[in-house]
């Protein structure tokens, strides 16, 4: 039977990050679960198992400082931040059916400053950059699955999300998943077997 | 077939398809004689058609209660329909269980490149504003 998934799996793990933006994990505390980021709390709301939190609710994530507090919302379900408290950003990992979203996000008002969806469930986060596996989706076993290029996604100084297509790590970090190297979308048949064959770019 | 039926389905596909919604959905189907086929986007065009014995169902509540019932219950939403649209879907088995929010109802579902959910409400599978067009639809099936 053909090999339906190839992508790397397992949940979201960020890299640790010696400048920029780091990691910062929720963790449970009299005031719910929440992120510390400086002189910023960032409250992301309820667990989805709290003995074994994968996502958190975040609907609204709240931003609490000693001036007061703010509110992002039309997030998905959380699954990741990263904070830069340097630079009062946080880039903000959810989950809406089958994308991964990024978003940066002020620290000082909530303002979201870019998002950007990836059709990806691996990622990581390197300083200020982003970098998501490749990945597919397969429908019947005699039709060439639909496949997304890795991405590497710089984030700019304003928090700007910027794909960079043309990195020389895209086609590679793609055929090391996929066994084909290409970029942005493309069919492929058999993506990450010995037998995969790119079919056709797509644009 | 008994709502505990789908969920041990569910429990007996699940590890080969969850990290693949449009295969998870189709493994369950397959298991009562029920065809799916395509990806997430054709899986939401087939139970939106009656002529392919789906039922569509108003909401999240509706399809609770249908899931508690014993019919197989789909939900989905095409990746035109998300907001902004996205070319991938999404698809979820609904079973017998809690509804969130009073309108999310439980359901199993593979991710992919990644790795789905077992008996969550919907509400941890689309983000709010997408949840809340999902298609659902049912049909009856019989014992296995």
């Amino acid at each position: 039977m053909r090999a339906r998934v190839w992508a790397c799996l397992g949940v979201l793990v960020p890299s640790v990050a010696a400048a920029g933006f780091e990691p910062a994990t929720p963790r449970p505390g009299a005031a719910g679960w929440t992120v510390e980021a400086g002189d910023h709390l960032l409250d992301v709301g309820v667990p989805d198992d709290p003995a074994h939190p994968r996502l958190w609710e975040a609907e609204p994530l709240v931003i609490r400082h000693t001036g007061g507090s703010c509110h992002v919302g039309g997030l998905g379900p959380l699954a990741a931040v990263h904070v830069d408290v340097s630079g009062g950003r946080a880039l903000v990992t959810s989950v809406s059916g089958s994308y991964t979203l990024l978003a940066t996000v002020r620290l000082a008002d909530c303002m979201v400053l870019d998002r950007l969806p990836a059709f990806t469930g691996t990622l990581q986060v390197q300083d200020d950059e982003v970098v998501t596996a490749a990945a597919c989706e397969c429908g019947d076993d005699h039709a060439p699955c639909v496949c997304h290029a890795a991405q590497v996604v710089s984030v700019t100084p304003e928090g700007r999300l910027l794909d960079r297509p043309d990195d020389p790590r895209v086609e590679r970090l793609t055929r090391e998943t996929l066994g084909v190297g290409f970029t942005g979308r493309a069919l492929v048949d058999s993506p990450g077997t010995p037998r995969a064959r790119l079919v056709a770019p797509l644009h | 077939m008994s709502a505990a039926d789908i969920i041990h389905i569910c429990e007996n596909v699940w590890e080969a398809n969850k990290s693949d919604c449009n295969a998870f959905a189709k493994a369950v189907a397959s298991h009562y004689g029920v065809t799916l086929t395509g990806r997430a986007n054709d899986i939401v065009d087939q139970i939106s058609s009656p002529a392919n014995g789906w039922v569509k169902l108003s909401n999240g509540v509706a399809a609770q209660q249908k899931a508690a019932e014993g019919a197989l219950v789909i939900g989905g939403l095409k990746g035109s329909a998300m907001t902004p649209p996205e070319e991938h879907g999404h698809v979820v088995v609904v079973v017998d269980g809690d509804l969130a929010h009073g309108a999310y109802p439980t359901a199993y579902w593979g991710k992919l490149n990644s790795v789905g959910a077992k008996r969550k409400t919907i509400n941890w599978a689309w983000k709010a504003g997408d949840r809340d067009n999902v298609t659902y639809a049912w049909r009856r099936v019989e014992t296995a």
